[in-house]
Formats: structure tokens, sequence, C-alpha cells
């Protein structure tokens, strides 16, 4: 959602990325679309206007800014930069509070709070460059609006430094307030954090900031400044070893350590208020509201903090009526293909009505109360169910009474979803890998889809067992998904899809048939179960292993026909099977044949349909 | 609370009588339109061995195939559309919109009124004017302007209508790219060819309904999301075929599979699948085996269409086409081939456009003259083969960026640049159209004398959207998709028809 280009203004985009986390919550939590009430009030559901503001409160008070680094980002240390960690950790733990303790794990963990230089006003000979930092040029100075230096007697700046030797000179209010710092900044190439001295004040005051380097020509680039951080004083000053403790804090900030993008909440004295925005709209501003939840949906308990924290005890909350009917509508969902509520991105007035309300109640009462929120022991629920367990099987006329299976005569038959097919062919064919964890892996896909203009990000292909492992582990990118999962609607992740739209496409055959992950899938099954001489047999157990059920005498023979005619094909042409095998050292003509077997098992709709 | 309960309990049972009324229709249609499908269908695979009744199947045609045409409900005056986006945004000041008192102020500081209240991507204090770098003449019986960037254009020039006072509040390439193609900035909507095929389907069942191509070595800021399907189901969105590697991705069979090995293969699957459907009765089944059939004719299909290597030899000169090339010119001999052969909409980008002057190729005086040259031949070519086959009045060719430039020279960083440039600029920038419904010659909207803003005509991105839908046979304020409980339109809750430039 970030949006960084030169020029875009970063509270747009996150304003837009909160509204996105308010729809995105409502949907998945809620099964309702609370998108419609952020221009007015809901037209059929009881949700008023300022109420969505009032939930959009709740979110509003993240420290993500839409900046290009992402930030908060939390830190992963390595097993020796987390023993400095640690040290650090200790020490405040043993001569400070807890709630000193909390300040520096959070800001090892992730730098926040911090001021971030877009934040910055008033720039005069500096210049906030390229939505990451500001530029200061000789006599370079700027205004920190309405800061709250935490009391403390240390700046800590984020910064790169072209030169020796530039002055810095921090006051309270403008350029002619009282001076909080001075200080020398000398060249780092480097992105650093380094703290300075400042004089200890506690209230909330503009913060004026001021370079000078006159060995430096006018109008020269001399310090980038990235962040501006107060930090309450580390306790334990006055004991023997605080120096050494200090210089491992340091070392902490600096180190270079891999990172992931989290949100975490705004400190008392960084709270934005949320205003309700006219029919929508960022631009035109109306009342401030406070945290507060639909006045028709179940009460928000006053001893819950007014933060997400807060927001999450009231979704889960026992009298909420939407969260354990949602979930279980949606998990009867990816069972049967069909939620008992079919729409299931809206249970509301406006929905589809459930089909059996009084079963979706039973179900989300058990759900909360007996399973305690187990989504394990709800699917072995609703698999264990008679209703699961019928046949599939049906008859046109049961299809024309009822084509969606509203009254449940038969079993459900659902197509898999994208990153199912590729599983089950990986699983089947012995592939598939179980690792788990870790980043996402790059499997093979053909060149030139992947393309991203200025970042220059590179897919490497995975090797070894990275390139079969589970589609969950697939790296994602919005603007080039992965082709093959696009192509069996996975969608590309830009807003939230409750629910896919399975489509029938050529395209799909096409991949089935052709995308070289699936010939070598096709091909490794037909080598785990060829049996020599015995084309039958290995047909049959091919077929077994794939869909789980017995060979009809029929399909066996139409199978066993084009064994036969890809047979002759490869034994008049071997080098058709060379071409065609070209991973295996020596390939047989038996062993191609049985491959394009294995890979029209692989496309039978037994094969790419649950049922 | 009471009376919302009254209310809602009223709308449900209108909707209830209002949704079985529906049903009902919907019912004895698609009996009619599926048996009339499953008829065409099984007079070439029979799956039963036996004929079936028209009673016994209830689905339409599109539960079979998803891109089965439909008549859209007015009468269109176009079938497809070749879309060509200049990607990077070209400069409607050294192309199209001349400005003569430009000249006489380039130099001069940009007056403090047009800045105010304004944002740039990268101009940064009081930037200066720049003159138009190119000259311009009157053209043809219509007399409309363009440079002497677009020799070959003059001769077309009688079949385009411009928009001059095109305008979009976006000044960054990615979100004005996506608002140009989804009619929103952010990403999450279906592109303009989406809501066209999943509205029409395709006239041509062994080709994608949709096509994009790419030249000028990228692809666009956006990504794949401007041709992207939104919330409509992935079928309708674009597929993009490359000038390496397969033209469409696993079109190609595997090495060593000949064509009769695929032929049996696939027969072999449907024998089976038919076998299946016996035993379900699962109407999937038999689009399953529908488009297996199709993939295979779509395999033989796909790569005759985009071989241009067959064309002949003045018709390739006539586009000036590069053999195994990726280029613009490659890519527009290819557009006719695609509307000729019935696909609904075809997409071009070529990169490239995005003339700040930080780079000679960026320059608008030197790197914009080469860009035009590389589209100026290939689309006067494509407007007159498609006429000299009859085609352009049932096509409808649209040429635009996602904005267009600033008046002022480009100052990145308050500092004078290396080469001549402009910045990006939404207020004012030209597209134009040609093609069936196209009022010939004509020329809509005027910008003030440096071109900043549109002072008559001014249209907007929903405007452009509306017209295009207009000419396709949709009412774009009808033309809906419902999602997140509510209904989508392109043009979102604006967009009018631009009534000055149809026939």
């Amino acid at each position: 959602m970030n949006n960084d280009e030169g020029g875009t203004d970063d509270e747009e985009y996150r304003v837009a990325t909160v509204i996105d986390r308010v729809n995105t919550t409502f949907e998945v939590w809620q099964s309702t679309a609370m998108g419609c009430v952020q221009c007015h009030s809901h037209p059929y559901d009881p949700f008023k206007h300022e109420e969505y503001y009032k939930l959009m409160a709740f979110f509003n008070n993240t420290r993500d800014e839409d900046t290009p680094s992402e930030s908060p980002v939390l830190k992963f240390y390595t097993p020796e930069q987390q023993k400095g960690v640690d040290k650090v950790l200790d020490w405040v733990a043993k001569h400070g509070n807890e709630k000193q303790h909390t300040t520096y794990k959070n800001f090892l963990q992730f730098t926040e709070p911090v001021y971030k230089s877009h934040f910055f006003k008033e720039f005069k000979s500096s210049v906030y460059d390229d939505h990451a930092s500001v530029v200061f040029w000789d006599d370079g100075n700027l205004i920190i609006e309405n800061a709250y230096t935490n009391n403390a007697s240390l700046v800590y700046l984020n910064y790169r430094s072209h030169y020796d030797g530039t002055k810095m000179t921090i006051r309270e209010k403008d350029s002619n307030g009282p001076i909080l710092g001075e200080f020398v900044i000398n060249k780092a190439k480097k992105n650093t954090t380094s703290q300075f001295p400042i004089r200890k004040i506690d209230k909330k005051t503009d913060i004026y900031i001021e370079t000078q380097n006159n060995a430096i020509a006018k109008e020269v680039n001399i310090l980038n400044l990235y962040w501006i951080g107060f930090l309450e004083d580390m306790p334990g000053k006055e004991q023997p070893g605080w120096a050494n403790i200090n210089s491992t804090f340091i070392e902490a900030l600096n180190a270079d350590t891999p990172t992931v993008p989290i949100l975490s909440e705004n400190p008392d004295y960084m709270k934005r208020t949320t205003q309700v925005f006219d029919r929508g709209s960022f631009m035109v501003k109306t009342d401030t509201v406070q945290p507060a939840t639909p006045e028709s949906l179940n009460e928000c308990n006053p001893d819950w903090p007014k933060d997400r924290l807060g927001f999450s005890k009231w979704i889960v909350d026992k009298k909420n009526p939407l969260t354990a009917r949602t979930l279980v509508n949606r998990v009867w969902h990816q069972i049967f293909g069909r939620g008992l509520v079919s729409t299931i991105e809206d249970i509301g007035s406006q929905s589809e009505p459930p089909t059996h309300p009084a079963l979706l109640d039973w179900l989300a009462l058990r759900f909360m109360n007996e399973y305690n929120w187990s989504v394990k022991s709800l699917i072995k629920e609703i698999v264990m169910s008679g209703t699961y367990r019928q046949s599939s099987e049906s008859s046109p006329e049961m299809y024309q009474i009822d084509p969606d299976n509203e009254l449940y005569a038969r079993g459900p038959r659902i197509r898999l979803g994208a990153e199912q097919i590729r599983d089950q062919a990986l699983a089947v064919s012995g592939l598939l890998s179980n690792k788990m964890y870790g980043p996402g892996v790059m499997p093979p896909q053909p060149e030139g889809v992947w393309e991203t203009v200025y970042n220059g990000a590179k897919w490497m292909e995975s090797k070894g067992e990275d390139r079969y492992r589970r589609g969950v582990y697939t790296y994602l990118k919005r603007t080039s998904p992965y082709p093959s999962f696009l192509t069996f609607d996975a969608g590309s992740r830009e807003v939230c899809m409750i629910r896919r739209t399975p489509t029938n496409t050529p395209l799909q055959a096409l991949v089935t048939l052709n995308d070289p992950v699936y010939l070598e899938a096709s091909y490794q099954l037909a080598k785990n179960t060829m049996i020599p001489k015995d084309v039958d047999a290995s047909i049959a157990v091919a077929y077994k292993r794939a869909t789980l059920s017995e060979i009809e005498p029929t399909s066996l023979q139409t199978l066993k026909d084009l064994y036969e005619t890809s047979l002759n094909e490869f034994s008049n042409n071997p080098e058709a099977a060379e071409l065609f095998l070209h991973f295996d050292k020596n390939p047989t003509p038996q062993l191609s044949a049985m491959t394009v077997v294995t890979n029209a098992i692989m496309n039978l709709d037994e094969f790419l349909t649950k049922a | 609370m009471e009376d919302i309960i009254k209310r809602l309990l009223k709308e449900q049972l209108a909707r209830e009588a209002q949704a079985k009324t529906r049903r009902h229709f919907i019912k004895n249609c698609a009996q009619g339109i599926g048996g009339l499908a499953l008829s065409s269908i099984f007079m070439g695979c029979d799956p039963l061995g036996k004929p079936v009744k028209k009673s016994q199947v209830a689905f339409s045609e599109r539960d079979l195939n998803p891109l089965a045409t439909l008549a859209p409900p007015f009468s269109p005056k176009v079938k497809s559309v070749i879309y060509l986006h200049m990607a990077g945004a070209p400069s409607q000041l050294e192309m199209f919109d001349y400005k003569p008192a430009l000249h006489k102020l380039d130099g001069q500081d940009c007056p403090q009124s047009l800045l105010e209240g304004k944002k740039f991507a990268f101009i940064k204090g009081t930037p200066k004017l720049l003159g138009p770098q190119a000259e311009f003449a009157q053209e043809g019986e219509s007399g409309n302007w363009v440079s002497n960037f677009l020799p070959h254009f003059k001769k077309v020039i009688d079949e385009v209508a411009f928009l001059k006072a095109v305008n979009t509040d976006q000044f960054n390439h990615g979100p004005a790219q996506l608002f140009m193609h989804t009619g929103s900035a952010r990403l999450g909507r279906p592109s303009i060819g989406s809501w066209a095929t999943y509205g029409l389907g395709s006239e041509n069942q062994n080709l994608p309904g949709f096509v994009v191509l790419t030249s000028g070595g990228n692809a666009p800021d956006a990504g794949k999301s401007v041709w992207g399907s939104g919330f409509l189901p992935s079928v309708y969105q674009g597929v993009q075929c490359r000038s390496k590697g397969d033209p469409v991705l696993y079109i190609e069979d595997p090495d060593g599979v000949t064509r009769d090995l695929k032929k049996s293969t696939i027969d072999a699957i449907n024998t089976i699948n038919k076998e299946e459907y016996a035993k379900y009765a699962d109407p999937e089944i038999l689009a399953r085996i529908n488009q297996y059939e199709m993939a295979y004719r779509m395999q033989i299909a796909v790569p005759e269409v985009m071989n241009i290597n067959n064309e002949p030899e003045n018709i390739k000169e006539m586009y000036g086409v590069e053999a195994g090339k990726e280029s613009f010119a490659n890519n527009c001999l290819l557009a006719r081939k695609l509307v000729e052969d019935g696909v609904r909409f075809v997409q071009l980008f070529d990169w490239g456009w995005d003339t700040h002057g930080n780079i000679r190729e960026g320059s608008v005086d030197l790197g914009l003259r080469n860009k035009c040259r590389e589209i100026d031949r290939p689309i006067a070519a494509l407007i007159l083969d498609l006429k000299q086959r009859g085609l352009l009045d049932e096509t409808l060719i649209v040429w635009g960026g996602e904005f267009g430039r600033t008046p002022m020279q480009e100052n990145r960083g308050n500092k004078k640049m290396e080469f001549l440039g402009r910045d990006h600029h939404g207020d004012a920038f030209t597209m134009w159209m040609a093609g069936g419904g196209i009022k010939k010659g004509a020329s809509h909207g005027k910008t003030d004398d440096i071109g900043f803003s549109g002072i008559e005509g001014r249209v907007s991105v929903h405007d452009v959207h509306a017209t295009i839908l207009h000419l396709l046979g949709f009412d774009h304020e009808q033309f809906t998709y419902e999602f997140q409980g509510r209904n989508f339109r392109l043009t979102d809750v604006e967009g009018e028809i631009i009534k000055e430039i149809l026939a």
C-alpha cells in the first residue's frame, strides 16, 4: 500500500492504509462490508457514518506513516548480537522500572517512537528529499512541531554525514529559543544512529534544529537526517559499568539485521486525533471522534484499552454476535465450497440468507464454548459429519433440483485452489518438501514474467528442496504474481479477497499440461509407480496414488491406449524421449510414455477436484 | 432501533420478492441458452453417448465458457478496442498542443499564481517556462495541429478526434496509470479491458479475449495491475502475449511431444472426464472438457496470430516492423491481426516517455523525437491498415499517456538540469481516439496560452472511460459488478460521455 514516488502525500497514503485495515478487519472477522460506511451511514445494516471513524480511531494510532523504510520494522538479531541486547535489557531491568524496560526493549526491537524527517517543517537551506531524509546545507534549519523530549538528557539521531565538523544546534521553539544542545557531527558514510547530550526539559514544544559547516561551500549536501528520537534516560547512570552498557546499546542500535514491517502503537504524546471525513473524503475533516465500537453490536468493555488490543478483545468477546459465525461460515465454505451463508464476505441484511441458520448458530456456539476457538476441532466436527461423508455422486435431475447443493443431498465437489493444485501434484509425485517456516521461496517460473521497474529485484530460482515447498511459501509480489497461481484464480492480493471466484479456462489446462513444474511431477509419479512389464498395474497404482481411488476398467483402457500410442511414438523416435525427459540421464521410451499417462492423470477432473 | 428493524424487514421482503422473479427469469433463460450451447458442444463430443434433453440442464453458456460472446445492452459502435498507452507520459506540448505564446515566454519565471497550491513530482521553487521544442503545422482537411516529430501522423490526422484538455488528479506514474486503466488510483479495481471482456466475452474462442503487448524495454510502473481483473473473475484479466519465449505462458508443448501425441492426451483426458460427468453430473466437468479442447486449439491459434513473419512485405514495410524484436511497430501489426481475429481488447504499452530532462533519452527535444519516431509510422500504418480492411469502423483506437507534462522546464533539486525536460502534469494533456463512432477530424477542448490548464472542454479520465464503454454498447452507469456490499462501476460515481467527439 505504501507509495513513495516523488511528490506523493505520505499522510494520504497512511490514511488509505488505515481505511484498508478497518475494511479488511471487518470483512475478515465480522463478514461485514464496513467500506460502505466510510462515505455515509450503511443503507441496510445498522451502522452509522460516524461509527466508521470511531472504529478507525482504534487503528489510527500506529507509528507507520508511509515511509519508504516501511518503519517500524522488527529487527532480527543474530544470537551474537542478541547477547548484547540482552545485556542492555538486563541492566535496565535491574536498575529501572518495568516501564523503562519496555521502552528500551521496544527501541531495540523496532526503533520507535522517533520523529521521522517527513514530519519536519519550515525548511531553510534544507529540503525533505525523496521521502526518506532531510538534506541540510550550511546554515540549514528546520522545525519539529510540538515535540516531546521525554525529559531526556540525550538525543538520538539517525543520519549520514558527508563531512567532518558539522555543528548542530538544537533550540526550544525557534531560532531565537533557548539552546537545548550544541554538538559536532563527524563524517559517517554509513547510515548511523548516535546519541548527543541535550538539556532536560519536560514539556511539549517546537524544536528548532540548525547545521553549520563553514568549511563547506553553500548549497552542498552536508548531512542527511532520517529521524530524531528522545528516549527516556537509561537508568543506573551512577552505577559502575553504565558507560559500557551504553556503548553496547549504541552498538545494538547500529547492528545490521534482517527486518520485517510491523505495527506499533503511538505513545500518548504522539497520539493522533481522528476526525470524521465528510462523505468519505480525506480532504474534508469534520467532528473529532474517540475510539468506539458500533452501537448495534456487543458492548465494548470500558476496562479494555482504547487501542487495537482492546478492539481485538471486543472481536473475540463471546458476546460478539458475528465473529464465531464468520469463522464457522468460512471453514464451512472451505470444506463444502459454499458457506452456510454463501456470501462469506457479508453476513449482514444484504447477504444471501443462511441456508441452515440453526446449524450456523449451533456450530458458532460450540466453536466458542466447547472448542474454545479451536479451528482444528471445528474442522474435525464438520468433516466427521454424515453430511460431509456422503458420496458426491449425483444425477442431472439432482443438479437441476439443487444446483448449488443447498440441501446437502450429496457430498461437496469443488475444484482445488491454486496453491492446492500445485501442492497436490508435488505431493503425489513425492517431490513435496515438508520444510516449514522461514522466508518465501522462488520456485521456477518462465523467464521474463518477473518484471519490476526501478528496484531491480530479481527472481532468484530456489535450489534443492526449496523448489518444492508448499504454495504458501511461494514469494508473492502484488505487481508480479506467481503466474500459475494467478491463472488458477488466486488473485493478486491487492485488496482483501475473502472469496476467490473459481473460473474454468483453457489457460489453466495449459498450466497443468505444459508447465515444467507439472511435467517434473508427472515424471516423478511415473518413475515411482512403474512396475516393470506390468503396464496395467503401473497405471492403476499411479491413478490410485493421485486420486486415492481404484481405477475404473474403462479409464484404465483409455490410459493404456494412451500409453501404447505414446510408447509407439517414443520408440520410433528416441530423440523425442531425450528431449521430453531431458532431466533424466537415460530416458526409456517406457518411462516417457508413462510420464505422458501420469500427466494425463494430473489433468483429470477427478485430480483437480475434491469430491 | 425499532425503526431500523422495521425498515430492514420491509426491504428484506421486497428483496425476496425481487429475487424470486429474477431467479425465475434467469432459470428460464439459462435453459434456453444452455440447451443451445450444449447442442453445439455435444455435436462434437457426445459425452453420454445419447442425446441430451434440453430440460435436463439448467446452466448458461457462460457456465461452460466464461468468454462466450454476449451482446451489449445497447447497439455498439465498435467490436474491439486497441488502446495505445505511452507509459511515462508523453509531452503534449511537443506533439499536439501547439502553444506559440509559450515560445515567447521561454526562459521566463513561471508566474507564482500557477504554482500556488500545486504539487509537482520534482519541480522545486520557481521554475522557468520552456517553449515548445518542436515545430507545428496544421494538417489535413481538419487543419488540426501536429508537430514535425510526427511526420507520418499527418496522413491519418483526419481520421482522429483529439481531446486537448484531459485532466487527471494523479501526478505519479503508478497511481496515474492505474487510474487511467481501472478508474481508481489505488490497486484492486478491474481494468477497462477486463470490464469489456466481462461484459462482451470474446469473438474468438481460440484466443484470449484481452491481450496485452508491451514494448520499450520495460513493463508499466504500476505492474500487471493495469491489466488486472481486480474483483472480477480472473478469467477476464489481460493475457500478456510476449515477443520472447512462449507468446502465451505454457502455450508450447513440452519438447519431444508432438501435436498428435498432445491430441491423444487431451482425448484420453476428455474421455475419462466424460465418464466422470456421467457419475457426478456436475456441469463444471462439461466446462472442463470444453476448456481442454479450447486449449488444444489455442495452442495452434496463438502462435499463428503472433507470427508476423508471414505478413506480406508491403505490410511489414508499412508498419516498419523489426523481425524478432520487441517493438511498438511489431505490436501495432500484432494488434491489427488480433482484432482481425476477433480479440475484444488489445492493450499496448510502450515504455520510455518520461521526459524529465535528467538524461538524454529523457529530454523533450532529443529523446522525445526518437520516441516519436518509434511510434509515428506504426500508428499511421495501423489506422490505414485497419481502414483498408474495413475494420476501422468496428474498432476503436485510443491513444494517450497517464498524464501530460508541465509548460515549465523541470528544475529537479531547484537546479538547472543538463537536458531539456518537463515534469509530470495532470491539469491538461492530450489524448485522441479514432475508429468506429468517432467524429473524424474533430478536436475537443482547449488549454490556456501556455498549456497549463484546460479552459474549454475539460474532460476527466472517467469521461474517457464512459465514452469507450458507450462505443462498446454500455451505459457506464448501469454496467456494474457487486463487490464488498455495493455495486462498482468503472467510472465510480462520475463520468460523462464526450459527445463532442462522437460521429
